[in-house]
């Protein structure tokens, strides 16, 4: 059996944040193979953004222990770390977090920058493709802020596909868009997963988005009830 | 990160943040004007004191002044003779391994008064006190033509008993007593360049006198003057009786005495036994002593003082001190310019960092280590700390350059006023730049640290 693509055990988060403190993790234990779809649902509070956060390696607040494709994060430094996110993580945030300075193939490219083997002409190579199977092929030149939402979206995930990561982590990736564009950034997720069997954890409020996933997992509290762990 | 990948972020925020970063620049770019500035006028006077003025490379050493008899030696009859420095001194002297060259001096035993000038000043002028000394004309062999200064008894022309005996311009160079003298060319006799600024500078201008130094240098037959030896305004010399010889200065020296004028030491110590009797004639009343740098002479002051010799003048070390300790407080004043605009680096990195705490944060994620957000904000700041040294030093540049101008234009002349007062050597550049480079870097480290700091996870879930 190969080793899981993210593995927790006993993980927990508290944030000492204000007067008390804050459990938004509590002893959660999950296993995500790869090559998996993995929606997380959960109401507002529930802790999936805390998870997402900690298993992207972005969070090393945690107590417990938190495995990606068989390396234990808290015994990385932050460099190594901060390499492991570039090479095999790919984020996409639910405010797009696109840097409004640069063009559309410059915020593609940026992953690009931290890459110490990375080669210039390929990296753009790779972004202009990106960006023709993402349907903006013609709007390489623009900046984010003459782009729709469901394009800045789109801009988002092909900066995360920039260095062909293994794990795509996708932060409510829908939440900001209406309801057309949301299901064609829905189908786009279902084709990576179907054709680079890309291993996706998605975090989402929305029961759309989860029909598409291979596995639900259930957040209530910062837990994950096994009783409400489903096949989707 | 890749060099390119870092000069590729520095570039996009010099375009995005020019107008915070310029405004940052402006203080670290002051701070280096006024810095080099100062240093540069420092520098540049101080060589012109201590190069021209008040050498500060050499020092003239002399044997204690003969002792103040005292009421009960002027009873006695008793009175020092100037004790002199012999010839095994001036050896040693010229051993030490500071020294260069060792400049024995013979001075005037006697008074002596003199009269001249004609040619061109239009009419004579008399000096009622002339100091005179005498050098090994060897000493002076790069400055003047050769064959000029030298002891005309080397080559001495008929017998004669008065001036009139003699052709052309010379005169007759006879003892009082001596049955007769030999007919002699004037006795040649240079200047120091510091008496000639004086004269051109002060006395000229005071009496309504042409300048002398480009005539004097010119004219291969030079000036001529009588001098009155032994007897002078203030007094008569103890021996011999006075008597009046030609003299015809040659040429400015460095070598040169810088009052009053240089003879070859054969004739002097001649005149000198005349006057002032044997011993007067034998040893040396002062040694210049030239050192291989200015930091040699208080090893030299020291040895001359183990052989009961002290310095001269103090001046040239008193005026390096005062100027040291002028340039010191003027480059304090710029230093604190600098530090305080550090201070201004560090309130627009740190908005800089505020600001953008996302886009660091969502570097982070797609793969920036703590340390190169770190180097990212330095060296933006190394990068706006290069311009402002740039600016800082042409501007610096350019008011050294009015200041010489407004100088030249509007300051009388004064001795030693020289073509600049500024000196610009290499080293005064690199280190206005190191110094504009390092204060912004160190007052974006703080900056810098916050950036790397910045919790990813934190900041992305902001906005
Ligand atoms: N930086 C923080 N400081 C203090 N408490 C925090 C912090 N971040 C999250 N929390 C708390 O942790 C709990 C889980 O937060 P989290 O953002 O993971 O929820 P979520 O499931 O993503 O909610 P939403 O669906 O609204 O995005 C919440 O109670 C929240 O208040
Ligand atoms: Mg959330």
């Amino acid at each position: 059996m190969s080793v899981p693509a993210i593995r927790t055990r006993g993980l927990s988060r508290v944030h000492e944040g204000g007067r008390d403190a804050r459990r938004a993790l509590a002893d959660v234990e999950i296993s995500v193979e790869e090559g998996e779809f993995v929606c997380v649902l959960g109401p507002s509070g529930s802790g999936k953004s805390t998870l997402l956060a900690v298993i992207g390696g972005l969070d090393r607040g945690y107590q417990g222990q938190v495995e990606l494709f068989g390396e234990d994060l808290g015994r990385m430094s932050d460099a190594a770390l901060a390499r492991l996110r570039g090479e095999r993580i790919g984020f996409v945030f639910q405010h797009f977090h696109l840097l409004h300075h640069l063009t559309v193939i410059e915020n593609v490219t940026t992953p690009a920058l931290f890459d110490p083997r990375g080669d210039d002409e390929g990296c753009v190579a790779r972004a202009k493709e990106l960006l023709e199977r993402l349907g903006l092929a013609d709007r390489a030149g623009d900046t984010p802020a003459e782009l729709s939402g469901g394009q800045r979206q789109r801009v988002a995930i092909a900066r995360a596909l920039l260095r062909k990561p293994k794990l795509l982590l996708c932060d409510e990736p829908t939440g900001n868009l209406d309801e057309a564009t949301g299901a064609r950034i829905i189908e786009l997720f279902e084709e990576l997963h179907r054709e680079e069997r890309l291993t996706i954890v998605a975090v989402t409020h929305e029961e759309r988005l989860a029909r598409a996933a291979s596995r639900i997992l259930r957040l209530r509290d910062g837990r994950v009830d096994a009783a409400n762990e489903e096949p989707a | 990160m890749k060099l390119a990948a870092l000069v590729r972020l520095v570039r996009r925020d010099l375009a995005r943040a020019r107008r915070a970063l310029a405004g940052s620049a402006f203080g670290i770019a002051a701070g280096t004007a006024t810095l080099v500035f100062f240093l540069a006028l420092g520098l540049g006077v101080r060589s012109v004191l201590l190069g021209e003025v008040f050498p500060i490379d050499r020092i003239e050493l002399e044997p204690p002044k003969a002792k103040d008899p005292g009421l009960l030696g002027l009873l006695l009859g008793g009175g020092g003779e100037p004790t002199g420095i012999s010839p095994d001194d001036v050896a040693k002297l010229a051993a030490l391994p500071g020294a260069s060259r060792v400049r024995p001096k013979l001075s005037f035993a006697f008074p002596a008064s003199a009269r001249g000038g004609r040619e061109i000043l239009g009419h004579d002028v008399g000096a009622g006190e002339l100091p005179g000394d005498g050098i090994d004309p060897a000493l002076a062999a790069n400055d003047v033509k050769p064959g000029l200064f030298v002891d005309p008894m080397d080559t001495p022309g008929p017998a004669c008993t008065d001036d009139a005996a003699c052709a052309g311009g010379a005169y007759c160079e006879r003892a009082e007593g001596a049955a007769e003298g030999r007919c002699s060319a004037p006795v040649p006799a240079i200047v120091s360049r510091y008496l000639v600024e004086i004269f051109d500078k002060s006395i000229a201008p005071a009496h309504g006198f042409p300048a002398v130094g480009e005539t004097l240098l010119g004219r291969a037959q030079g000036i001529t003057f009588t001098i009155r030896l032994g007897e002078s305004l203030l007094g008569r010399a103890k021996l011999g009786s006075p008597r009046t010889i030609k003299a015809r200065i040659v040429g400015i020296s460095g070598s040169a005495t810088d009052l009053g004028l240089t003879f070859p030491l054969g004739v002097v110590r001649r005149w000198n036994r005349e006057f002032g009797g044997d011993r007067a004639a034998e040893r040396y009343s002062s040694a210049v002593v030239e050192a291989r740098s200015g930091a040699e002479v208080a090893g030299i002051i020291d040895a001359g003082a183990r052989m009961g010799l002290s310095p001269k003048d103090t001046r040239a070390r008193d005026v390096s001190v005062l100027v040291s300790g002028v340039m010191a407080l003027l480059s304090l004043v710029a230093g604190i310019v600098l530090v305080v605009s550090a201070s201004s680096i560090t309130q627009t990195f740190r908005a800089l960092v505020l600001e953008r705490r996302a886009e660091i944060a969502l570097y982070r994620a797609v793969g920036a280590t703590a340390g190169e957000i770190g180097a990212w904000t330095v060296s933006l700041a190394a990068v706006v700390g290069f311009f402002a040294g740039a600016v800082g030093l042409l501007v610096a540049r350019i008011l050294a350059f009015l200041a010489d101008w407004a100088a030249a234009e509007k300051l009388p002349d004064f001795p030693f006023k020289p073509d600049t007062f500024f000196a610009f050597p290499w080293w005064l550049w690199l280190l206005g730049m190191g110094f504009s480079i390092l204060f912004s870097v160190l007052g974006a480290i703080g900056p810098a640290r916050a950036a790397a700091k910045v919790d990813p996870a934190r900041a992305l879930a902001g906005s």
